[in-house]
């Protein structure tokens, strides 16, 4: 069986390694990398030693970021009453993305999970506590999945915040905006439909 | 809806398979271990994405292949047809596709093609532990309402979390919130479980009782929905023939209570370990003339129970008369000849029903069809299957 030279063949399995990248898209980047020029493969290389090293986390929310604390925390225009929190440094970008949000975020590192041996202590939640707490907040807006273990994890939250007298709040559940009623699943429907608004008012 | 043409590839021991039915009485006959199992077994695939027989899809595949497909044009009561394909490939999973486009979950599959499946194991259904009974409810109930099915998923898998959170519970407050947490959302998707099972019993038992007298000549077998959450007047008849919708519960209202009987238990349950209460313990009661079946029952009683729940529930699934496919597994054997022809001739009035067995005489058993009226033959041996 022809096999790829030595070292390509080397790239090929490493870029295998990542997440998203099967055989084939990894014989298609390598291959391609190969193709550019010194100065584009060493841009990348230093790039990504680079991204690795001065990317840590923020000591308040535990977001992604080159400075500590990271640029949303240390915004005096954002609403620092207001903690948003999610699972896992991704979600802040989506939440960042909608544009709608002005306060801050925290972010857990996971959600509860006896089968997986992640319990409370696994979680960034004695630091979230600590902010409830010390930052004076006037409201936690819980922003993670509804599945099983997001929404137990909401309900262990606003359980362990409750007598700090903070307000909390959980994401609405329903329809895709734009989507058509007869695709929604019937859980979704189910629960758009518990969680209906009154329009009369 | 009726199954038109089977294909394989890769299936058990079908290497490569493509076959026509009748819409009527089907029966394959064969050899045991010939494979005629597997092609009732590769129908409940395309009807419920698994099979029915509790193996798993590595099981399934044929040996040393990478993966197995099965295809399968249904004709609809309308007159329409639907292609059904779901592949499996080992490590990739299934995917199943309708008339060429890809489903986005396995359970939109739910409702194009209706099953009923009835195993030797199933003549003792009213004989043994409650699971076999859950699963007929849980069988019927996911085939007719793919929301019952996604809130059964999430239960199970709550309830595995919840179970898991006892066993490591410690005597603090933490310890105590996170089972808390998880007893909240056992409740939520329980109590969509209670409330889907509450409503389709009633419907399930008035239809028995009808089969069994028929059958028995008078007997009255009466089954009744037994949560072992205390859910009041409702799923709680004094043992009376169930019928009408006065034991029906608002899923909201079943939260409520099983929330209740979650607290009522938790030190107890912290002490073993797991849940004591919940759909996962429920159990479907059958009385024959105010009796309890399973402790009293002769042979003769539980098979002609078995023969009458089964029938309800192929009653049940054809509700709204769009049909529903029956599958005998090598159910005659189990049988004497009087009660099997009444089976059959009963599954047949739904439609399209399939019947294996390892003799060709139970096609006798169909009296006054004659070939070509919907009734085929089909001799199974070795991977092939050849219409007679």
């Amino acid at each position: 069986m022809l096999s790829f030279p030595p070292t390509l063949d080397r790239l090929i399995k490493l870029l295998g390694r990542l997440p998203g990248v099967g055989r084939k898209s990894a014989t298609r980047i390598a291959l391609r990398l190969i193709q550019s020029t010194e100065a584009e493969c060493r841009e990348l290389a230093r790039t990504i030693v680079e991204a690795r090293e001065k990317t840590g986390r923020c000591s308040i929310c535990g977001g992604y970021t080159e400075d500590d604390p990271c640029p949303i925390c240390a915004d005096e225009r954002r609403d620092a009453s207001l903690v948003c929190v999610v699972e896992r440094p991704s979600d802040v970008l989506a939440l960042e993305r909608t544009g709608r949000y002005g306060g801050r975020y925290h972010v857990l590192d996971g959600l509860l999970s006896p089968l997986d041996g992640i319990g409370p202590d696994e979680l960034r939640i004695d630091s979230l506590v600590e902010r409830a707490g010390e930052e004076n907040l006037r409201e936690v807006i819980l922003a993670l999945n509804p599945t099983a273990e997001g929404e137990a994890t909401s309900l262990y939250l606003a359980k362990t915040l409750r007598p700090m007298g903070v307000r909390i709040s959980r994401l609405a559940s329903g329809l895709p905006v734009g989507g058509e009623l007869d695709l929604a699943d019937e859980l979704t429907l189910g629960t758009a439909l518990e969680e209906r608004r009154d329009l009369s008012a | 809806m009726w199954l038109r043409e089977l294909r394989l590839t890769s299936f058990r021991n079908y290497r490569s398979l493509a076959i026509g039915f009748e819409n009527g009485l089907n029966f394959l006959y064969g050899p045991n271990g010939s494979g005629k199992t597997s092609v009732l077994e590769a129908i409940s695939y395309l009807a419920v994405a698994r099979s029915l027989r509790s193996a798993s899809d590595a099981e399934v595949a044929r040996w040393g292949d990478a993966g197995f497909g099965v295809g399968g044009d249904v004709i609809e009561s309308d007159g329409g047809a639907r292609t059904i394909v779901l592949r499996y490939r080992r490590g990739a999973g299934k995917e199943v596709s309708l008339d060429g486009e890809p489903l986005a979950r396995l359970s939109d599959l739910v409702g194009h093609l209706r099953v009923a499946w009835f195993c030797p194991e199933d003549t003792w259904i009213t004989k043994g532990g409650p699971d076999a009974r859950r699963r007929l409810v849980d069988m019927t109930l996911c085939q007719i309402d793919a929301g019952y099915l996604a809130a059964l998923s999430c239960y199970r898998r709550a309830l595995r979390q919840r179970n898991e959170a006892l066993l490591n519970w410690t005597p603090d407050e933490e310890s105590d919130r996170v089972v808390e947490a998880w007893s909240g959302k056992v409740a939520d998707y329980g109590g969509r479980v209670i409330a889907g099972r509450a409503a389709m019993i009633p419907r399930l038992a008035e239809k028995v009782s009808r089969f069994h007298a028929e059958i028995s000549g008078g007997d009255t077998l009466t089954l009744a929905y037994r949560s072992s959450v205390p859910l009041g007047d409702a799923g709680r008849s004094p043992g009376e023939a169930a019928t009408g919708e006065e034991e029906a519960i608002e899923p909201g209202e079943a939260r409520e209570r099983f929330a209740r009987a979650l607290g009522d238990g938790l030190e107890d349950e912290k002490r073993r370990g797991f849940t004591l209460v919940g759909p996962h313990r429920d159990d479907l009661e059958v009385k024959l003339d105010g009796r309890l079946l399973r402790t009293f029952g002769s042979q003769g009683q539980h098979r002609t129970a078995a023969i009458a729940l089964k029938l309800g529930e192929a009653a049940v699934l054809d509700a709204d008369g769009r049909g529903v496919v029956v599958l005998l597994d090598d159910v005659l054997s189990e049988l004497d000849n009087e009660r099997g022809a009444a089976l059959v001739s009963h599954m047949g009035r739904h439609g399209q029903a399939f019947v294996t067995s390892t003799a060709r005489a139970a096609r006798e058993l169909a009296p006054g069809a004659g070939e070509g009226e919907g009734v085929a033959c089909y001799h199974v041996n070795e991977g092939e299957v050849v219409r007679e």
